[in-house]
């Protein structure tokens, strides 16, 4: 078996246990696992319609993703992508409300303040890890939880929307991301993550930069001895992973809801560095684990209209999905242990 | 005598490549058993195969003249089998008696007992001479230290049979005797011992019987006593080859390193090197001995700036180093053999193409601009493989599937072909076969003609003997005197590592 | 003829207190009438939405969709757009669409009624075990949003209907998920004097509630019965009567009144709305408060009283 292979097929094989589990608690709770899965199919590609939906919510896992890789390449964990998403969804929102532009420019100068503001949330833990090796993990998770509440709190006291619901008033039509067709709000955000999964998987491979950097992420003593910066380029690394994750949220903002509310885009930072994990920090890899997940998303939507099963079936399977390939990836690991002590060490 | 070990007909294949071609393999219980060959002949692999990390292709296992399957180390270990790996596998986070029970920790009612598991590592340790302090962080220790924990491991499992790869690579003579003295101890109490060696004078010294393995073949299994070293080379590089002291023109040149009371910590913040002074000329081979753990490694990483500096200076062609950054003073003309090579000399997960990029990746050829040129790359490494003979299926083979001693090379051919005035060679051959040592001093010596500055760090004497102009010798962290290449005995030399001061005029150091 | 009517509710909190009583109304109407009855939970993204109203309109199978919470505003109205023949019944509010039912509670009118009571027993005064001197009430609200701000008003306008010495003491934990901070604010109202604190904070009330456990003072509940969260030191609940709210349309549809887009108001007449005194508590209610409490309760109804914006 291939080098290259045996991750993969190691990832198909967990995805496989898990779903096997999944068909356990389904007949657990009473319902026909066939039933089940072929809804789950008809509602993420049953139609153009929901494939433009299952794409829809594909979208922001893919990009989250790759903020995620990002940092897994450098021997990173920025966990906090979600809370980078919060930021950056709120910073285009308020490019564009409060800033006329011209359509086009103005759209622009959103997404690249929502990287900017992505940027802005991960430089402290950044900064904390690369000056003082203050483990990442620790502070980009605590840094979800403030973004969430703050941008919670800005739009409910300083922004929200006269009379109505915890959310703030629309951006201006100039700012928005185009959809792609009349008949989703499916929009350019998927065509910006599948560039960039290409563009960063290219960078890696082919550029000094991009080498030093997955050289460090794999050993970090090599590394240094070789001449790479380590403390410019952790922090480097943290930057770039929190500014892609700020333009997840940027193209959320500005492609799909158009405004900023609670329960603006939850989870999906975490499901894209879940996609990362299961794609082991490969880019290409994660378009396919984020479209696994956006038509679990999708067609569970369906599920819950056609059948008794509660959509709660998706999260327990998608739990046993995160339990064997985090299994997988310990297994994996254990063989060769100065890796094992390097990496997966949180 | 019975078998304690029979292997019949082990064939194992990577691929394509035939890493063990149909061995057989007797051992007799009670025996100390050396296996040799050169670098990639097969031993890790056979090795690997009779402790169930890998499956045979063909082939079977006896124990005890019962054939098992071995399934995983597991089966090994209740089969009463216990290896030393080539490259330690101990979790440097952890205690020194938390890595002996690591996966058997003794424990009442799902609660580890640190108590008895110290009190157990201390009787291990006394009872076969394997000095340790079970309560100290390993990630702290120095190799040898490790190694004493990775067999101590060993005999917590209760081995009977135990199979060390390459043990000696990694210590001093010194060390190296008292191992051979616990070997000794271990067969005195019915155990058996495979040991894995390059140093053929160690199969002479320890050794009962000896098998040499060629191309993945055994070529013959011999009683040590009917052998000679000749014979092993020969068996084993089809050739004679010879250790002697190099000749050479004296050197000339000016001075390239110089260091001025140097200071530096370990990773406890104690004081590892305590003011020392020296230069390196252009074209001069400077040999530092010193029993492992005395400061070398860390001078080394002070002179490469991987290690801060406490105090003092050192100066390449008379540009102050000593707060460069590791990219400053490559750029200045220094290249750099680790002296370990799992942790600092490769990256195990990459091809060898990636490992010899390094350092490199912002330089043309390799690099245009800001992007690699990997044709260029994958062409130069393979024009360093042939120069350097190493073994694998080419530049894109990763290095975690290559033997410990082409790995080894891989590091020297990325260093050595950097056009450094300054070499720093840590424990060059270390795990390396006769036949690729000869040729590396070959290539250090033609560094020198070269006019290169060498400073060679080994724990080797004959090594160090054969290579260098003068020889420093570390105690302690201090220079206790220096000895010139040409007229050196192995007892004077002994005397200064073990701190026993010569010169008249310097007061003793306890 | 009943038994093929179908329904649907949307929502993100059937778990929680106002949502479950949707959910009993409609296993009522599902016991009583045999309608078929499918639920449907948003969860928390906002993402999700549309397509869960695309899901569950796409075949016209339900004949009519209960929809509940705030944030479901905009997908609603998409839908009631895009599905002009789906009835859909947004319960708690009025939106600008004329193609939604809406289910509307009097709140303020179920509020003035607890302003009442709370004043009349915060006038009574150490008359009552735990209680002070009487001065003020309290009120912990969710967040500042328009529908909270008709229960305080409600609320003050009873109370100064009743007891016009008592004043009210209003504060907003400002979310509607931290117990905790109810928990918080609530003795803090306590520490100054306000002996019966009525919440209307979703999850962050519970921590109102047993604040008044803790502290053994007094609060009153809402939206549901509250009685058993802190037995004995909650007095009363303001009943939001979802339940009777989604009753009665069912019922209406059921028996050939079928329900038509425009506002269903449920107040204090049609008992939508009502105060529950608390049975482990009502020994200490003084006759004269339950009789005042009702004799404002009967002038709301009549009319005689309006509550004012
Ligand atoms: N996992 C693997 N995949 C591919 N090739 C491998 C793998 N492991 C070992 N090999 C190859 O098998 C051959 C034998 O390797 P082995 O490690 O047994 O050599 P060795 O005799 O122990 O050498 P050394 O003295 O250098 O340690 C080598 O050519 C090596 O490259
Ligand atoms: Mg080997």
């Amino acid at each position: 078996m291939s080098e290259t292979l045996r991750p993969v097929i190691g990832q198909a094989i967990a995805i496989f246990i898990a779903l096997a589990l999944g068909t356990v608690v389904i007949m657990v709770v009473g319902e026909s696992p066939i039933l089940v899965f072929a809804t789950l199919l008809e509602g993420a590609f049953g139609s153009t319609e929901r494939i433009a939906g299952t794409l829809l919510q594909t979208t922001p896992i893919l990009v989250c993703g790759i903020a995620a890789c990002i940092s897994f390449r450098g021997g990173l964990f920025n966990i906090g992508v979600e809370g980078q998403l919060f930021m950056g969804g709120f910073a285009a929102v308020i490019v564009g409300i409060y800033l006329p532009l011209p359509a086009g420019l103005h759209m622009l100068v959103g997404i690249l303040v929502a990287m900017l503001a992505g940027m802005a949330w991960i430089a402290i833990p950044a900064f904390f890890r690369a000056r003082y090796n203050a483990n990442e993990v620790v502070s980009t998770i605590l840094s979800n939880y403030v973004a969430v509440l703050l941008t919670s709190y800005f739009t409910i006291f300083l922004f929200k929307r006269p009379g109505g619901w915890s959310e703030t008033a629309p951006i201006l039509p100039s700012a928005y991301l185009p959809e792609l067709f009349s008949f989703s709000r499916l929009n350019w955000g998927l065509i910006i993550g599948l560039a960039l999964a290409v563009a960063v998987q290219l960078y890696f491979r082919h550029t000094s930069r991009g080498y030093s950097v997955s050289i460090m992420g794999q050993n970090l003593k090599f590394a240094e001895y070789g001449g790479v910066d380590i403390k410019r380029h952790i922090f480097l690394v943290l930057l770039a992973s929190g500014a892609v994750g700020g333009l997840a949220g940027g193209i959320e903002a500005l492609g799909v809801h158009h405004r900023f509310m609670e329960g603006f885009a939850p989870g999906f930072g975490f499901d894209g560095v879940i996609a990362a994990l299961l794609a082991n920090g490969n880019p290409i890899g994660t378009i396919g684990a984020a479209l696994f997940f956006g038509a679990l998303r999708s067609g569970s939507l369906l599920l819950e209209v056609d059948t008794n099963a509660s959509r709660e079936i998706i999260t327990v399977i998608q739990a046993l999905i995160i339990l064997s390939v985090s299994a997988q990836i310990l297994m994996r690991r254990r063989g060769d242990s100065t890796a094992a002590e390097r990496r997966w060490k949180f | 005598m019975s078998h304690a070990v029979e292997l019949r007909g082990i064939v194992k294949r990577f691929g394509t490549f035939v890493a063990n071609d149909c061995v057989d393999l007797v051992v007799k219980a009670g025996e100390i058993h050396a296996i040799v060959g050169e670098n990639g002949a097969g031993k890790t692999t056979l090795m690997n195969v009779l402790f169930g990390l890998l499956q045979p292709d063909g082939g079977e296992i006896l124990i005890d003249g019962k054939p098992i399957v071995v399934a995983n180390p597991r089966a090994a270990i209740a089969a009463g089998l216990g290896m030393v790996h080539q490259h330690f596998k101990l979790v440097p986070s952890l205690t020194v008696a938390e890595n002996v029970f690591l996966g058997m920790e003794r424990g009442r009612a799902g609660f580890v007992d640190h108590k008895a598991q110290i009190a157990e590592t201390e009787r291990l340790s006394r009872d076969f001479g394997l000095k340790v302090d079970p309560t100290e962080q390993v990630g702290l220790l120095s190799v040898g230290i490790e190694q004493r924990i990775e067999i101590l491991k060993v005999l917590a499992r209760g081995a009977r049979i135990i199979i060390l790869d390459e043990p000696t690579a990694v210590l001093t003579p010194q060390e190296s005797r008292e191992l051979f003295q616990t070997l000794r101890g271990f067969v005195a109490q019915g155990m058996t011992v495979i040991f894995i060696t390059h140093h053929l004078e160690e199969v002479m010294a320890v050794s009962d019987t000896v098998t040499v393995l060629r191309l993945g073949r055994k070529v013959d299994t011999r009683p040590t006593a009917d052998v000679t070293k000749n014979d092993l080379v020969q068996m084993m590089v089809g050739r004679s080859v010879s250790f002697d002291r190099r000749q050479r023109e004296p050197s000339t040149g000016g001075t390239v390193l110089s260091v001025k009371d140097l200071w530096c910590r370990d990773d406890r913040g104690l004081p590892a090197v305590r003011g020392v002074s020296f230069d390196v000329r252009a074209g001069e081979v400077v040999g530092i001995a010193g029993v492992a753990g005395n400061g070398q490694t860390e001078l080394a990483e002070v002179l490469s700036g991987l290690r801060p500096a406490s105090h003092g200076t050192f100066r390449i062609h008379g540009e102050d180093l000593t707060a460069a950054s590791p990219r400053r003073i490559r750029d200045t003309g220094v290249a750099h053999v680790p002296g370990d090579r799992v942790v600092r000399g490769v990256d195990r997960q990459s091809s060898i193409a990636a490992n010899i990029l390094m350092g490199r990746q912002d330089t043309p050829p390799w690099a245009r601009g800001s992007l690699i040129d990997w044709a260029v790359v994958r062409e130069r490494s393979s024009e360093m493989m042939e120069r350097f003979d190493v073994r694998a299926s080419g530049p894109d083979a990763l290095v975690k599937s290559l033997s410990g001693g082409n790995m080894q090379k891989v590091v020297l051919a990325r260093e050595f072909s950097h056009d450094a005035d300054f070499l720093l060679v840590d424990q060059p051959t270390r795990g390396v076969d006769i036949g690729a040592t000869e040729s590396i001093h070959n290539e250090i010596m033609r560094q020198r003609a070269d006019g290169r500055a060498i400073l060679l760090i080994s724990v080797q004497l004959d090594e160090l003997i054969a290579l260098a102009d003068r020889i420093l010798v570390m105690f302690n962290g201090l220079i206790m005197g220096e000895l010139p290449g040409d007229s050196v005995s192995e007892e004077a030399l002994g005397l200064l590592m073990a701190g026993v001061q010569t010169g008249p005029d310097r007061a003793a150091v306890a | 003829m009943a038994a093929d009517v179908k329904v649907a509710a949307i929502s993100g909190y059937f778990a929680q207190g106002f949502g479950q009583s949707i959910v009993a109304g409609l296993n009522k109407a599902k016991d009583d009438f045999g309608v078929e009855v499918k639920l449907i939970d948003t969860g928390n993204r906002a993402l999700d939405y549309e397509e869960q109203f695309n899901n569950v309109a796409k075949d016209g199978e339900y004949d009519l969709v209960f929809v509940m919470g705030w944030e479901l505003v905009d997908a609603l109205t998409k839908a009631a757009e895009a599905y002009p023949d789906q009835r859909f019944i947004f319960i708690d509010g009025v939106l600008d669409s004329d193609k939604i039912v809406y289910a509307d509670f009097s709140e303020e009118e179920g509020s003035f009624v607890t302003g009442a009571f709370a004043s009349l027993m915060a006038a009574k005064g150490s008359a009552i075990d735990g209680l002070g001197d009487g001065k003020s009430i309290g009120f912990v609200g969710g967040r500042d949003i328009p529908v909270i701000r008709n229960f305080l008003r409600g609320y003050e306008q009873g109370a100064k209907a009743a007891a016009p010495d008592v004043a009210v003491d209003a504060v907003f934990a400002g979310t509607f998920d931290d117990p905790a901070k109810g928990s918080e604010l609530t003795m803090a109202l306590y520490g100054e004097g306000n002996d019966i604190v009525y919440n209307v904070a979703g999850p962050t009330g519970e921590g109102v509630l047993q604040a008044s456990a803790a502290a053994d003072k007094y609060s009153i509940g809402v939206d549901i019965d509250q009685c058993d969260v802190a037995p004995g030191h909650v007095m009363a609940s303001m009943l939001k009567r979802g339940d009777i709210a989604v009753y009665s349309l069912i019922k209406d549809e059921v028996e050939g009144r079928t329900v038509k887009p425009g506002t269903y108001s449920f107040d204090l007449k049609s008992g939508g709305v009502e105060l529950l005194m608390c049975p482990q508590t009502i020994d200490m209610v003084p006759e004269d408060v339950k009789s005042k409490v009702s004799e404002l309760r009967d002038a709301v109804i009549n009319g005689d009283i309006k509550i004012t914006e």
